[in-house]
Protein backbone atom coordinates (compact mmCIF):
# COMPACT_ATOMS: atom_id res chain seq x y z
CA UNK A 1 0.00 0.00 0.00
CA UNK A 2 2.56 2.60 1.15
CA UNK A 3 4.48 1.75 -2.19
CA UNK A 4 2.33 2.15 -4.32
CA UNK A 5 1.38 5.78 -2.50
CA UNK A 6 4.97 6.32 -3.09
CA UNK A 7 4.50 5.80 -6.76
CA UNK A 8 2.02 8.18 -6.92
CA UNK A 9 3.49 11.14 -4.84
CA UNK A 10 6.59 10.68 -7.37
CA UNK A 11 4.61 10.62 -10.69
CA UNK A 12 2.28 13.66 -9.00
CA UNK A 13 6.06 15.32 -8.19
CA UNK A 14 7.43 14.65 -11.94
CA UNK A 15 4.56 15.84 -13.46
CA UNK A 16 2.85 19.08 -11.55
CA UNK A 17 4.91 22.18 -13.69
CA UNK A 18 5.06 24.67 -10.68
CA UNK A 19 4.16 28.37 -11.69
CA UNK A 20 7.00 30.53 -11.39
CA UNK A 21 4.52 33.28 -11.95
CA UNK A 22 1.79 33.71 -9.78
CA UNK A 23 0.74 36.96 -9.98
CA UNK A 24 -3.00 37.24 -10.08
CA UNK A 25 -4.39 38.58 -13.51
CA UNK A 26 -7.17 37.48 -16.18
CA UNK A 27 -6.22 35.91 -18.43
CA UNK A 28 -7.33 35.95 -22.19
CA UNK A 29 -9.92 32.67 -23.16
CA UNK A 30 -9.50 30.33 -25.56
CA UNK A 31 -11.40 27.19 -27.01
CA UNK A 32 -7.52 25.77 -28.10
CA UNK A 33 -5.21 25.21 -25.66
CA UNK A 34 -1.97 23.18 -25.66
CA UNK A 35 0.62 22.79 -22.58
CA UNK A 36 3.08 24.82 -22.68
CA UNK A 37 6.91 23.67 -22.79
CA UNK A 38 8.55 23.27 -19.25
CA UNK A 39 10.95 25.22 -18.09
CA UNK A 40 9.71 28.07 -20.19
CA UNK A 41 10.79 31.46 -19.56
CA UNK A 42 8.04 33.82 -18.29
CA UNK A 43 7.19 37.29 -18.89
CA UNK A 44 4.20 38.40 -17.11
CA UNK A 45 2.49 41.63 -17.89
CA UNK A 46 -0.13 43.01 -15.72
CA UNK A 47 -2.71 45.19 -16.34
CA UNK A 48 -0.96 48.22 -15.47
CA UNK A 49 1.71 47.47 -17.60
CA UNK A 50 3.95 45.84 -14.76
CA UNK A 51 6.58 43.51 -16.88
CA UNK A 52 7.70 40.28 -14.48
CA UNK A 53 10.57 38.10 -16.38
CA UNK A 54 11.70 34.78 -15.18
CA UNK A 55 14.14 32.50 -17.33
CA UNK A 56 12.47 29.42 -16.59
CA UNK A 57 14.55 28.26 -13.49
CA UNK A 58 13.45 30.89 -10.47
CA UNK A 59 10.38 32.76 -9.51
CA UNK A 60 9.28 36.16 -11.56
CA UNK A 61 11.03 39.28 -10.68
CA UNK A 62 9.90 42.71 -11.60
CA UNK A 63 11.28 44.47 -14.49
CA UNK A 64 11.46 48.54 -15.44
CA UNK A 65 10.72 48.76 -18.07
CA UNK A 66 10.75 47.39 -21.92
CA UNK A 67 14.81 48.24 -22.18
CA UNK A 68 15.18 45.45 -19.23
CA UNK A 69 13.08 42.99 -20.40
CA UNK A 70 14.81 43.34 -23.85
CA UNK A 71 17.90 42.63 -22.12
CA UNK A 72 16.80 39.58 -20.00
CA UNK A 73 15.30 38.05 -23.01
CA UNK A 74 18.68 38.44 -24.88
CA UNK A 75 20.52 36.59 -21.97
CA UNK A 76 17.99 33.78 -22.42
CA UNK A 77 18.59 33.69 -26.32
CA UNK A 78 21.89 34.29 -26.31
CA UNK A 79 22.42 30.77 -25.08
CA UNK A 80 19.90 29.35 -26.70
CA UNK A 81 17.62 30.15 -29.58
CA UNK A 82 15.37 27.52 -29.28
CA UNK A 83 14.45 28.51 -25.08
CA UNK A 84 10.23 28.15 -25.06
CA UNK A 85 8.88 31.99 -23.80
CA UNK A 86 5.65 32.05 -22.59
CA UNK A 87 3.73 35.78 -22.65
CA UNK A 88 1.33 35.66 -19.87
CA UNK A 89 -0.46 38.86 -20.25
CA UNK A 90 -3.87 40.50 -18.41
CA UNK A 91 -6.67 40.41 -20.83
CA UNK A 92 -7.29 43.77 -21.20
CA UNK A 93 -3.99 44.82 -21.73
CA UNK A 94 -3.64 47.22 -24.55
CA UNK A 95 -2.62 45.19 -27.64
CA UNK A 96 0.58 47.73 -27.56
CA UNK A 97 2.79 46.00 -24.63
CA UNK A 98 2.16 43.16 -26.11
CA UNK A 99 3.62 44.39 -30.05
CA UNK A 100 6.12 45.45 -27.97
CA UNK A 101 7.56 42.37 -26.27
CA UNK A 102 6.73 40.51 -29.77
CA UNK A 103 9.37 42.93 -31.54
CA UNK A 104 11.86 42.19 -28.57
CA UNK A 105 10.97 38.52 -28.99
CA UNK A 106 11.72 39.09 -32.53
CA UNK A 107 14.85 41.01 -32.24
CA UNK A 108 16.38 38.52 -29.58
CA UNK A 109 15.34 36.04 -32.31
CA UNK A 110 13.06 33.78 -30.53
CA UNK A 111 11.28 30.92 -32.05
CA UNK A 112 9.55 29.71 -29.62
CA UNK A 113 6.53 31.49 -28.20
CA UNK A 114 3.37 30.61 -26.42
CA UNK A 115 0.73 33.04 -24.94
CA UNK A 116 -1.07 31.82 -21.72
CA UNK A 117 -4.66 31.70 -21.72
CA UNK A 118 -7.45 30.03 -20.00
CA UNK A 119 -9.82 27.62 -21.79
CA UNK A 120 -13.52 27.80 -22.06
CA UNK A 121 -15.33 26.68 -18.89
CA UNK A 122 -12.45 26.68 -16.46
CA UNK A 123 -12.67 28.66 -13.54
CA UNK B 1 23.12 -7.53 40.95
CA UNK B 2 21.25 -8.68 37.32
CA UNK B 3 21.28 -6.48 34.94
CA UNK B 4 18.27 -6.64 32.69
CA UNK B 5 18.98 -5.92 29.33
CA UNK B 6 16.49 -4.75 27.14
CA UNK B 7 16.67 -5.78 23.23
CA UNK B 8 15.19 -3.03 21.33
CA UNK B 9 13.00 -4.03 17.84
CA UNK B 10 15.50 -3.68 15.06
CA UNK B 11 12.81 -2.04 12.75
CA UNK B 12 11.82 0.87 11.59
CA UNK B 13 8.12 2.38 12.34
CA UNK B 14 6.42 2.14 9.03
CA UNK B 15 2.87 2.43 10.04
CA UNK B 16 2.84 5.90 9.91
CA UNK B 17 4.53 6.13 6.25
CA UNK B 18 1.35 5.61 4.10
CA UNK B 19 -0.43 8.35 5.68
CA UNK B 20 2.59 11.33 4.61
CA UNK B 21 2.40 9.66 1.11
CA UNK B 22 -1.90 10.25 1.02
CA UNK B 23 -1.10 13.70 2.53
CA UNK B 24 1.71 14.18 -0.21
CA UNK B 25 -0.29 12.87 -3.06
CA UNK B 26 -3.49 15.24 -1.94
CA UNK B 27 -1.41 18.19 -1.95
CA UNK B 28 0.17 17.03 -5.21
CA UNK B 29 -2.79 16.50 -6.92
CA UNK B 30 -4.42 20.04 -5.80
CA UNK B 31 -1.00 21.48 -6.88
CA UNK B 32 -1.31 20.58 -10.76
CA UNK B 33 -4.99 21.14 -11.02
CA UNK B 34 -4.31 24.94 -9.92
CA UNK B 35 -0.85 25.59 -12.33
CA UNK B 36 -2.05 27.43 -15.04
CA UNK B 37 0.38 25.95 -17.55
CA UNK B 38 -1.66 26.16 -20.95
CA UNK B 39 -2.13 28.34 -23.72
CA UNK B 40 -2.22 28.75 -27.41
CA UNK B 41 1.63 28.32 -28.84
CA UNK B 42 2.95 30.18 -32.00
CA UNK B 43 6.52 30.32 -33.58
CA UNK B 44 7.93 33.44 -34.51
CA UNK B 45 9.53 33.28 -37.88
CA UNK B 46 12.97 34.35 -38.68
CA UNK B 47 11.97 36.12 -41.46
CA UNK B 48 8.53 36.33 -42.47
CA UNK B 49 9.43 38.91 -45.49
CA UNK B 50 7.85 36.62 -47.77
CA UNK B 51 5.02 36.43 -45.50
CA UNK B 52 3.95 40.05 -45.70
CA UNK B 53 5.28 40.90 -49.12
CA UNK B 54 3.24 38.32 -50.44
CA UNK B 55 0.55 39.36 -53.08
CA UNK B 56 -2.79 40.68 -51.25
CA UNK B 57 -4.66 37.53 -53.08
CA UNK B 58 -2.18 35.39 -51.84
CA UNK B 59 -2.87 36.03 -48.09
CA UNK B 60 -6.12 36.55 -46.03
CA UNK B 61 -5.59 40.30 -44.37
CA UNK B 62 -7.51 40.40 -41.12
CA UNK B 63 -6.87 44.02 -39.05
CA UNK B 64 -8.61 44.10 -35.49
CA UNK B 65 -9.27 47.84 -35.20
CA UNK B 66 -8.84 49.43 -31.67
CA UNK B 67 -12.99 48.98 -30.57
CA UNK B 68 -11.98 45.27 -31.44
CA UNK B 69 -13.85 45.06 -35.10
CA UNK B 70 -12.66 42.92 -37.44
CA UNK B 71 -11.55 43.88 -40.93
CA UNK B 72 -11.16 41.36 -43.28
CA UNK B 73 -9.72 42.23 -46.36
CA UNK B 74 -11.16 45.18 -45.71
CA UNK B 75 -14.27 43.67 -45.63
CA UNK B 76 -16.00 44.03 -41.78
CA UNK B 77 -16.91 40.66 -40.44
CA UNK B 78 -17.89 39.27 -37.24
CA UNK B 79 -15.83 36.80 -35.79
CA UNK B 80 -17.99 34.06 -36.19
CA UNK B 81 -18.23 34.36 -40.08
CA UNK B 82 -13.98 34.78 -40.20
CA UNK B 83 -14.53 30.23 -40.52
CA UNK B 84 -16.89 30.06 -43.39
CA UNK B 85 -14.70 32.88 -45.03
CA UNK B 86 -11.25 31.06 -44.62
CA UNK B 87 -12.57 27.39 -44.65
CA UNK B 88 -13.18 27.32 -48.07
CA UNK B 89 -9.79 29.33 -48.95
CA UNK B 90 -8.18 26.96 -46.61
CA UNK B 91 -9.79 23.76 -48.79
CA UNK B 92 -8.53 24.98 -51.39
CA UNK B 93 -5.21 26.02 -50.09
CA UNK B 94 -4.06 24.24 -47.14
CA UNK B 95 -0.97 26.07 -46.69
CA UNK B 96 -2.91 29.97 -47.20
CA UNK B 97 -1.35 32.36 -45.44
CA UNK B 98 -3.19 34.16 -42.66
CA UNK B 99 -2.19 38.13 -41.73
CA UNK B 100 -3.45 39.26 -38.11
CA UNK B 101 -3.01 42.87 -37.40
CA UNK B 102 -4.19 44.45 -34.19
CA UNK B 103 -4.75 47.92 -33.48
CA UNK B 104 -2.37 49.15 -30.67
CA UNK B 105 -4.72 50.51 -28.95
CA UNK B 106 -6.84 47.11 -29.44
CA UNK B 107 -7.25 45.39 -25.98
CA UNK B 108 -5.37 41.75 -26.20
CA UNK B 109 -8.08 39.61 -25.86
CA UNK B 110 -9.52 40.44 -28.95
CA UNK B 111 -6.40 39.47 -30.72
CA UNK B 112 -6.58 36.42 -28.87
CA UNK B 113 -10.10 36.03 -29.69
CA UNK B 114 -9.23 36.09 -33.20
CA UNK B 115 -6.03 34.30 -33.14
CA UNK B 116 -7.64 30.97 -31.56
CA UNK B 117 -10.78 31.24 -33.42
CA UNK B 118 -8.11 30.80 -36.36
CA UNK B 119 -6.54 28.20 -34.87
CA UNK B 120 -9.83 26.15 -34.48
CA UNK B 121 -10.37 26.43 -38.34
CA UNK B 122 -6.45 25.17 -38.74
CA UNK B 123 -4.68 27.83 -40.16
CA UNK B 124 -0.78 26.94 -40.27
CA UNK B 125 0.76 29.68 -41.77
CA UNK B 126 -0.46 32.71 -39.35
CA UNK B 127 1.57 35.80 -39.90
CA UNK B 128 1.48 38.66 -36.71
CA UNK B 129 3.90 41.36 -37.92
CA UNK B 130 4.77 43.63 -35.24
CA UNK B 131 4.57 47.39 -35.81
CA UNK B 132 8.24 48.18 -36.48
CA UNK B 133 8.22 45.44 -39.19
CA UNK B 134 5.27 46.99 -40.82
CA UNK B 135 7.36 49.69 -40.54
CA UNK B 136 9.68 48.44 -42.36
CA UNK B 137 8.62 47.26 -44.98
CA UNK B 138 6.19 50.15 -45.59
CA UNK B 139 2.94 48.78 -44.59
CA UNK B 140 -0.39 50.66 -43.64
CA UNK B 141 -0.28 50.54 -39.98
CA UNK B 142 -3.56 50.82 -37.95
CA UNK B 143 -3.93 53.24 -35.22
Amino acid sequence: MADIAFLLVIFFMVTTAYSLDRTPMELPHTREQQQTAKGAAIISITEDGTFRFSPGEADTAVVNGLPELAEAIRGVTGGNRLHPFVIKADRRVKYKIIDDVLEQLRLAGAENVALLSRGEGQP
Amino acid sequence: MKIVRRTLPAEIPTSSMADIAFLLIIFFLVASFYSVTRGIQFSLPKHDEAALTAEPEAAVLIEIESTGALLVDNKPMQLADIRSYIGPKLRQNPTKSVILQTSLEAPYQAMTDVFDELRQVGVQHLVIPTNSELQTYGLRQLR
